[in-house]
This record gives structure tokens, sequence and C-alpha cells, in this order.
């Protein structure tokens, strides 16, 4: 990169939100089949894939060690989608990127998304809460947990969702629902069985 | 974990390791008792990439995404005056006009302009008519 007339070394770091990043390296993000912008992993076990779930394995098999991604190939894939040689589909390469990636670069410098991280698995956190309820009690008292759950946030938390984000918590709200998690507990308390919520503790502590 | 993800500073190795045994327990124990969790790309790289990039530089949180969320505010404000063909090339014109504007603009001039040092003058109310209140 030139800098005031020299010539310098510089190090990219691409960040963004996921969907951003993905588009960056060439996919649809989270409906993509191979979802992570750093390693080739089949989102779900399929019958229709079964032969790039055996290669790649899944996303949901946590023991296995997906294949990362390499600047090698998607500048492969950026020549097949910019019309030089053979296309996509005859390189196979169909299914790994939906679009040509508009910049080559190994998944060394894609930052890890500490924010949006921070907001999706909060968000996950508090569903899971319903779903345990929905799952144990059923789908009433589960509706009627929603309602208590938004109350315990609003009131003895203090923080309400934003339309920004996609209705969920910014992020400073984020760490104050996770240092209060308690109250989200007591609230589940009578709900659910003893060793779910203890299991749902034991995430909030780790998270 | 929250706090190592986030904090904008160089993480230790010690507290790295941690990050990375907690990230692993974490997704573990949730798909452990709630078999109905599906690990979603956000999980799995949290899982499995978060710490390999604290590796080599440091920190997730001195290279988070803050600061350029908040582009999306000026985006989504002057989005009519940059409209393309392609969101692509949409966010190009955008990152075009910030970087011509950042050069001259009146804020950025101000922002670098030497702080003067303001006169110490009377903040107390001196006649009734002067609107103020104390």
């Amino acid at each position: 990169m030139v800098v005031g007339g020299h010539r310098r070394a510089v190090r990219v770091f691409v960040n963004s939100d996921f969907l951003a990043i993905t588009n960056t390296v060439g996919h649809k993000g989270h409906s993509a089949s191979l979802p992570c912008p750093c390693c080739l992993g089949m989102r779900w076990p399929t019958e229709a894939h079964s032969l790039l779930d055996w290669a790649f394995g899944t996303l949901q098999d946590l023991d296995y060690t997906h294949p990362p991604r390499t600047a090698a190939h998607l500048r492969e894939m950026q020549e097949a989608y910019g019309g030089s040689g053979r296309t996509p589909a005859e390189l196979g390469l169909a299914t790994h990127v939906s679009v040509e990636p508009v910049i080559v670069f190994p998944p060394s410098p894609i930052v890890p998304l500490p924010l949006h991280f921070t907001i999706g698995i909060t968000a996950r956190h508090l569903r899971l809460t319903i779903e345990a309820v929905t799952q144990d009690r059923g789908s009433v008292d589960g509706r009627q947990f929603a309602h208590r759950l938004a109350g315990t946030l609003s009131v003895n938390i203090g923080v309400e969702a934003v339309p920004c984000h996609g209705g969920n918590f910014i992020g400073r709200h984020c760490h104050t629902i996770a240092s209060r998690c308690g109250e989200i507990v007591d609230a589940l308390h009578p709900l659910v069985s003893t060793s779910r919520l203890t299991a749902y503790e034991r995430a909030w502590e780790l998270w | 974990m929250l706090s190592t993800l986030n904090r904008a500073a160089l993480i230790t190795s010690a507290e790295q390791a941690r990050l990375k045994a907690d990230a692993r327990a974490l997704v573990r124990l949730l798909q452990g008792s709630f078999p109905w969790l599906s690990i979603s790309p956000k999980l799995h790289m949290l899982f499995a990439h978060s710490w390999e990039f604290m590796g080599p530089w440091g920190s997730t949180g001195l290279y988070g995404e803050q600061a350029i969320e908040s582009w999306h505010g000026f985006y989504n404000r002057d989005a009519p005056r940059f409209t393309a063909e392609t969101a692509l090339l949409s966010c190009r014109k955008l990152v075009q006009t910030m970087a011509l504007r950042g050069a001259a603009s009146e804020a950025l001039r101000r922002a670098n302009a030497p702080i003067r040092k303001q006169k110490a003058a009377s903040r107390g109310a001196l006649r009734p008519g002067d609107r103020r209140l104390r």
C-alpha cells in the first residue's frame, strides 16, 4: 500500500458481521452448506450431501477436525467464477461458494466477531430457557415463561432489546445480563428439571 | 469468556488457554444438556476458531468490530446517496466518500486543532435578565 508516497507493508484483518465476512469469501453465510469462513465443515448431516459430510464432517460433530479453507482454494474459486478456464460446477466448487470471492486471503486474518458473539450467544442463552420450559412443560408454559423472562430482563435486570442488532440486546446490556444471570436462573428454577437448571447455570458461568 | 473475548488488551497465554477450555466446555455442555440445540456457525467459530485467532495476534477485543458497527448508522442515513448496481459498489461509494470527507471535513479540522484554554469567567447569574439560573 502506498502511504504518503511511500510503499508500506500492511496487514489486512477481515472484520465485520458474519454475513459480510462470508460474502467476502464467496458464500451466503448461515444458509450456505459450508457456512464457516475459516474451515470446510458441513452445516448439517444430510442424505443429499452424504459424500461431502463424509469428506468434511459437520459442525455438529465437535470431535471432528475440519480441513481449513486456503488462499489457493479461494483463488481457484475466484478464477472459476471470473470466467477464466473451467466453470465452478465443473470444478465441483459450487457447493463451497455461491458467488465470486471478493478478496483472496487465508483464514488466519479473519477476526472472530467478538461483538457479534456477545450479542448472538447471549440471545441464544435466553432463547434456551424458553425452549427448555417448552420441552419440559409444554408450549403454553413456554409462552408464559417468555413473557416472564421479558419482565425479568426489563424490570429486574434493567435492559431492553433494541431494533438494531435484529431486536437483540446491545453489547453493554449483554454484559449486564451475564453478570445478573441469577435473576433468570431464579425465574427458571420451578419450571425445569434440576439437571437442566444446573447445566444452564454452568453455561452462564462459562460464558 | 465474555471479558476475554471483548477486552481491548493483549491476553496472557494462560487466559487464552482458559478461553479455549471454556469455549469447548460450553459448547459440549450445551450440546449434551439441550439435545435439540444445533451448533450454529457462530457457536462453531467460538468453539473452533476464536482461540486460534488469539494465538498469533494476542487478542480479539483489539481487532473487534465495534468501530465498524457505527458505520451502519452513516450508511442507513445516507443510503439514497450511495445507490449503485450492487450492494458492494454501493459500499465502495460510501467508503470513498467517507475517505474524501475525512481528509478535509470541518469536524476533523476542529478535532486536530490545538486546544485553547477558556478564559476564566463568572458562571453565576449577575443580573435578573441574563437568562442564568445560578
